[in-house]
């Protein structure tokens, strides 16, 4: 019996262990400070057994992790350090069967409050200008902007002391929130306002020198009022800096620079840094306060030169002797109102350059336009203004004519100016480039199927895009690191693929676990290597794009519980012909008691390929056919495909792929046209097809005729490799529908070796059936009569042509 | 200057004579403006209203674009990644089928015209909305109206209902009454006839403001309203205000007001339609046009389907299904369906080919459009889409057309032309022709 006991016990826990797709939907509370230890709650659903928070960042570490009271949420305790990078902290958090999609936890350098609700949390405290919270500055308060809310925060502070104001709300990453703030005196004059800013794009931040002692008010809302309950802020309140810009906007890597930061209003903040080897978010301390988010600073290994005004017109060009050879930089400021800078430079016949402006990827209010021209003369070469919808900054694709100097100048599309106007203008040669991406699997929910979770003892496939710039190859995959127990396939990947399957495969012992890996594809022949890269939309809305989203070059990767059935695929080891079809058996194996029907689509599919996109194996049931058909110009090639299947299990949806199986794509061995024939309704008639036959085949082809209309039908009929023509006879009833049916095509079954190789062909054939001719006149009834029922009689000796037929009729 | 050619009359110096015939119309004293409108006006196509075969017609405006493939022409044929999921099933006209999720509808498809041939090339939402509510393509200098209302302004009231009525509301600015007077605009009842509580606006506050919320709102209301009262008098606000005393004034009629009253249907009934969003606005829609509404537009579902369309179909299809076929034979079976033209119709169709997400995108350049009654045929399939469902094959029917046809069903002359702003006189629908072929009675 205690047997018994244990062993149901044992199944229950299986059962319920199961929780595939575990979603994490918020982290409460949304940030901490540096140099604390917080205790963080996970909310979602399928939060079984969590194994592992997966962090992005170095600078916070996991004290604890537990389960919450149920699977709905999670608790642990995360230890931030004190020098961990301000801002976001991306994060997973990883269960047993699965790992969630990503979101964020915010690293700040003040106690975090929370705004004040009522006692019933249904509303706030601070909705009125005169009864506001009180705070005390170097603060970051955690609040909700609700529809039709306004919160007010009330802090002290003395003549001549920085007030700055960030708001964190859009990149929260929870809903479509567009922050709004103001910094009102005691009279409630407003002394700045901010909305969006090209910085912290739809976040806002301002900063004053309080202009006396005394108190004033920070004002955060929804810039139109139409908040809900899911937009949440972080206001930082304090003395901290906030420059808008930064100038130079870049560097090389690992050298050191004096950086001025711009905007602050106590004036500009000069720098020195030792800068880094990837582009970097400088954060500017003034005093022990560091800006909340940094200014982006660009670090490439181009030599840059910074402009010396006056250089706002031909003649002044930098640098007006000795114009440096591309590829080159140049960076400025547009400071002046219908101020353009002008840039020399020399190049060389034949070369490809590349001329990018860098200002709104820095996030520089500038709005560019370049135009390009001969140094010598000042002839028009090209000009851009945008460089793709949604991307104000200017590019431009310069194959250089001859020999010689060249100017480059740059100005605001609006003729707007400010000292943060800044920009740097890169001309370099079109460097190839590799990498690869997954793409959505839905629109609006960029986080979908991104994890790569391989159930213990069993596989998954991904099947990501290749982006070539400048290069056509064949690509190498490269996993340098993967989970333990896990291996990792991939077909030859030819250079006219544009995407290709991956197949994971964890073994049946491999350990739970999992984390974030680096993969590369890389041209075998060059050796050029390129990353996967993610990018996760934390914020998406369709046909606007994103609002918040972050960049990774690394994937999360686990291997999870097991999963309730395995795949197997079998490809008939025929050829599947152009314009034909052929059958994929797809086996399901379950686990004891497993029935729940398994959704299989193919992922990926070669060029000129089509099939369905899904079959569904029914419920209780192991087998499914899934039919693949080849365009009648499909490359002629061997390919490797597989199939992935899905099921839902009481606790979520679990994705499993079958093996790879060989599919090869051949011409077809017979082709066939079908000549047109006409009737009427109520009389049969004879359609011919002439059969060509391109590759012998053996024994007989079964051909069936297809898309007939109403009360029109037509026998089975056997060809030979031999088969130069062959009449079908259609019966036709008086309900046939009249006129042209242009849509007509038959199917032609080849076996070999028991396997069947369909043939869809003569697409195009028409039946014409044409309304009955007037009823003759009486006296010619007789003969009339006698003359339609002749052909029915007689069986078609040797069938007529359609033309052949009208040249009878008409001798008639 | 050759006496024979009157050269250009910008350069041609007036005569004493001509200039005198000029200086006549100051005499009678007209303004010039009103002389160019006398004469826009006696040059304007005018045609008397007919007797219509059909009295009223119900609108079922399915947004978001229904795929043909998924339900008027599906295609059994074509490879699988352009057949679809779903398998045809037979119907009640012999040798023509629907998508598998359309069988109740399936069942009275022998009292349906179905045009496999409607093309409009606007593959965007909006403009394809506009072409299907105002039988025109979208012009930046005007705003047309729409079908609906330009019924209303042809037609008037029938037994103190209003004209035009849209369920629940107002489904989008095209819906509206354009250059013709917003009196001529939809009454949108404001409510889902599947809710419960269903009944008409009235002063209710929303649900979810309060009292306190809706004085803020009043204020701040007030205080725009009588910013542009001092700047300026509107006629537009005026007769939105007509429009809207005069809906309450109408539907205060207990014969008006009983129109509205779903719960006065026996339960069988609204069963039979089905307890979901387009059963209950299907039959408000009968109760409506059998009271004498002209035209009712009502919207059901949402079918922009991007991504999965096999699952979105099969979830969106059954009621609107169900809803039809009880709205086509209840119609039928109570006399009304000869005089009742009834038209489901969306944007536009969906591409051939399903796509990376297992959904099909926007394709206009053929789709299906399904009618029946008001004197349309019973149990024809009309013109015909490709082997792929791409472009039209034969009988390829425009906007124009079906707008015309309608009209023309109403007793309209599309070609007569109605006074838009500026004094320009404009077609009701600009070059259609009557689709004689799906008519068995033709007004």
């Amino acid at each position: 019996m205690k047997i018994l006991l244990s062993i149901s016990a044992l199944l229950l826990s299986i059962a319920t262990s199961s929780a595939f797709t575990p979603s994490l939907t918020r982290v409460e509370p949304r940030g901490g400070q540096i140099g604390t230890e917080i205790k963080v709650s996970f909310y979602g659903d399928r939060l079984f057994e969590p194994q592992e928070v997966i962090l992005y960042k170095p600078g916070i570490t996991v004290k604890s992790l537990e389960k919450g009271k149920d699977q709905k949420s999670a608790k642990a305790i995360l230890v931030i350090s004190k020098d961990a990078a301000l801002g976001e902290h991306p994060l997973r958090l990883r269960c047993k069967a699965g790992v969630s999609y990503m979101r964020s936890f915010w690293v700040g350098q003040f106690p975090t409050v929370h705004e004040k609700r009522t006692e019933d949390r249904k509303g706030d405290l601070n909705n009125e200008f005169d009864s506001p919270q009180e705070v005390s500055m170097n603060v970051t308060v955690q609040g909700v902007a609700d529809r039709e809310d306004a919160d007010y925060y009330r802090v002290k502070a003395k003549k001549g002391e920085r007030l700055s104001v960030e708001v964190e709300g859009m990149r929260l990453g929870r809903v479509k929130f567009d922050p709004y703030i103001a910094i009102l005196d005691s009279k409630r004059f407003e002394l700045a306002v901010n909305d969006d800013s090209p910085l912290l794009k739809r976040d806002c931040a301002a900063s004053i020198i309080a202009p006396e002692d005394g108190e004033y008010t920070v004002l955060v809302r929804e810039s139109s009022y139409e908040g809900t309950t899911a937009c949440q802020y972080r206001v930082h309140i304090g003395n901290f800096p906030r420059p808008l810009g930064v100038y130079p906007p870049a560097g090389k890597p690992g050298e050191e620079i004096e950086l001025t930061f711009i905007g602050d209003p106590s004036g500009d903040i000069k720098s020195k840094i030792k800068l880094g080897s990837k582009k970097e978010s400088h954060h500017i301390k003034s005093g022990n306060l560091l800006s909340p988010s940094g200014n982006p600073v660009h670090i490439s290994p181009l030599n840059y030169l910074n402009e010396k005004e006056p250089n706002d017109s031909s003649k002044t060009a930098n640098p007006v002797e000795d114009a440096p050879s591309a590829p080159i930089a140049f960076h400025g400021i547009i400071s002046k109102v219908e101020d353009k800078d002008w840039f020399r430079f020399k190049a060389k016949k034949g070369e490809k350059l590349r001329i990018q402006v860098l200002s709104r990827a820095l996030r520089s209010p500038l709005d560019s336009t370049i135009i390009i021209r001969y140094a010598k003369d000042g002839k028009y070469i090209g000009a851009n203004d945008d460089q793709s919808a949604g991307m104000p900054d200017s590019r431009y694709d310069f194959d250089v004519p001859e020999d010689g100097d060249y100017t480059v100048n740059i100005a605001d599309k609006l003729d707007r100016k400010s000292p943060g106007h800044i920009y740097r203008i890169e001309i370099s040669k079109k460097e190839p480039a590799l990498s690869l991406t997954l793409p959505p699997q839905q629109r609006a929910d960029t986080q979908l199927r991104k994890m790569i979770q391989i159930p213990r003892g069993n596989r998954i496939a991904i099947v990501p895009n290749i982006s070539r710039a400048n290069i056509g190859c064949d690509i190498n995959f490269h996993a340098p690191k993967l989970p333990q127990g896990v291996t990792v396939q991939t077909p030859a990947i030819p250079r006219n693929f544009s995407n290709f399957p991956i197949l994971f495969e964890a073994k049946a012992d491999a350990p739970i676990a999992g984390g974030l890996y680096a993969f590369e594809i890389e041209d075998p022949k060059t050796k050029l290597r390129g990353p996967f890269k993610e990018r996760i939309s934390h914020v998406y809305v369709n046909n606007q794009g994103e609002f918040h989203s972050t960049d990774s070059e690394r994937l999360a990767v686990a291997v999870i519980e097991e999963a309730p059935f395995h795949l197997d695929l079998f490809a008939p080891p025929v050829p599947l012909v152009r314009n034909g079809t052929m059958n994929l058996k797809i086996t399901a194996r379950r686990t004891e008691g497993y029935t729940r029907p398994i959704t299989v689509a193919i992922p990926w599919k070669p060029a000129g390929v089509g099939a369905p996109n899904e079959v569904v194996i029914p419920e209780g049931k192991n087998e499914i056919n899934l039919t693949l058909n080849a365009k009648g110009d499909a490359p002629l090639a061997e390919y490797k495909v597989l199939v992935t299947g899905r099921t839902t299990t009481d606790k979520g949806e679990v994705f499993v792929s079958s093996n790879f199986a060989p599919v090869r794509v051949s011409e077809p061995y017979v082709n066939l046209a079908l000549q047109m024939a006409a009737t009427e309704p109520g009389k049969n008639t004879t359609i011919i097809a002439k059969v060509e036959t391109l590759e012998k085949f053996d024994g007989e082809a079964k051909v069936t005729l297809h898309a007939l209309p109403h009360g029109v039908t037509a026998t089975e009929h056997r060809i030979k490799a031999d088969t130069t023509e062959l009449s079908i006879p259609l019966t036709v009833t008086d309900e046939t529908s009249k006129g042209k049916h242009a849509n007509l095509f038959c199917q032609i079954i080849i076996t070999k070796d028991g396997h069947p190789i369909p043939h869809n062909v003569g697409h195009g054939g028409t039946l014409r059936v044409d309304p009955p001719p007037p009823a003759p006149k009486k006296k010619a009834d007789a003969p009339a009569v006698a003359k339609k029922e002749a052909p029915k009689n007689e069986a078609p000796k040797k069938p007529l042509s359609r033309l052949e037929q009208l040249r009878q009729a008409k001798g008639q | 200057m050759k006496k024979t050619c009157s050269g250009n009359p910008l350069a041609s110096d007036y005569s004493r004579r001509g200039f005198l015939q000029v200086g006549l119309l100051g005499g009678l004293g007209l303004t010039l403006p009103q002389f160019l409108q006398m004469e826009a006006k006696g040059a304007q196509k005018d045609y008397k209203t007919r007797e219509g075969v059909a009295k009223s017609v119900i609108q079922i405006f399915l947004p978001g674009g229904m795929a043909h493939q998924e339900s008027w022409d599906p295609k059994p044929f074509a490879p699988s990644e352009y057949r679809g999921p779903f398998s045809p099933i037979n119907t009640t006209i012999k040798g023509e089928k629907f998508s598998q999720y359309l069988k109740a509808t399936a069942r009275v498809a022998d009292k349906m015209t179905i045009i496999r041939s409607m093309a409009h090339g606007e593959a965007a939402h909006e403009r394809g909305t506009h072409n299907m509510f105002t039988g025109y393509k979208p012009s930046p200098a005007l705003e047309y109206p729409s079908i609906g209302a330009v019924v209303a302004h042809e037609l008037g009231v029938r037994n103190s209902l209003p004209p035009y009525v849209c369920v629940p509301s107002v489904p989008n600015e095209f819906a509206n009454s354009g250059y013709l007077s917003s009196a001529y605009g939809p009454f949108a009842i404001g409510a889902d006839p599947s809710r419960a509580d269903f009944k008409v606006r009235d002063l209710n506050l929303p649900s979810g403001v309060d009292d306190k919320r809706f004085s803020r709102r009043r204020s701040l209301l007030e205080t725009v309203d009588n910013h542009f009262r001092e700047l300026e008098k509107s006629d537009a606000l005026d007769s939105m205000d007509a429009f809207y005393q005069h809906a309450y004034s109408l539907i205060s009629s207990q014969q008006a007001r009983e129109a509205f009253n779903l719960k006065a249907e026996p339960e069988a009934i609204r069963e039979k339609y089905g307890m979901n969003q387009p059963g209950q606005r299907m039959l408000l829609a009968r109760r409506l046009v059998e009271a004498g509404t002209r035209f009712v537009s009502l919207t059901a579902g949402g079918w922009d389907h991007h991504d999965n369309i096999k699952s979105a179909m099969s979830r969106t299809l059954p009621p609107v299904d169900q809803a039809l076929a009880a709205l086509i034979s209840d119609l039928d079976e109570r006399g009304l369906l000869d005089s009742t033209l009834v038209m489901v119709t969306s944007e536009f169709g969906r591409t051939p080919k399903i796509n990376a997400t297992g959904g099909r995108d926007h394709w206009p350049r053929v789709f299906s459009v399904a009618l029946a009654g008001g004197g349309t045929q019973r149990g024809m399939i009309y013109g015909s889409s490709d082997a792929l469902g791409a472009e039209p094959e034969e009988d390829r029917v425009e906007i124009e057309d079906l707008a015309t046809t309608v009209y023309n069903q109403l007793g309209i002359t599309g070609d007569k032309e109605l006074m838009s702003p500026g004094d320009r006189p404009i077609e009701i629908v600009d070059g259609g022709n009557v689709i004689d072929g799906i008519l068995a009675k033709k007004a």
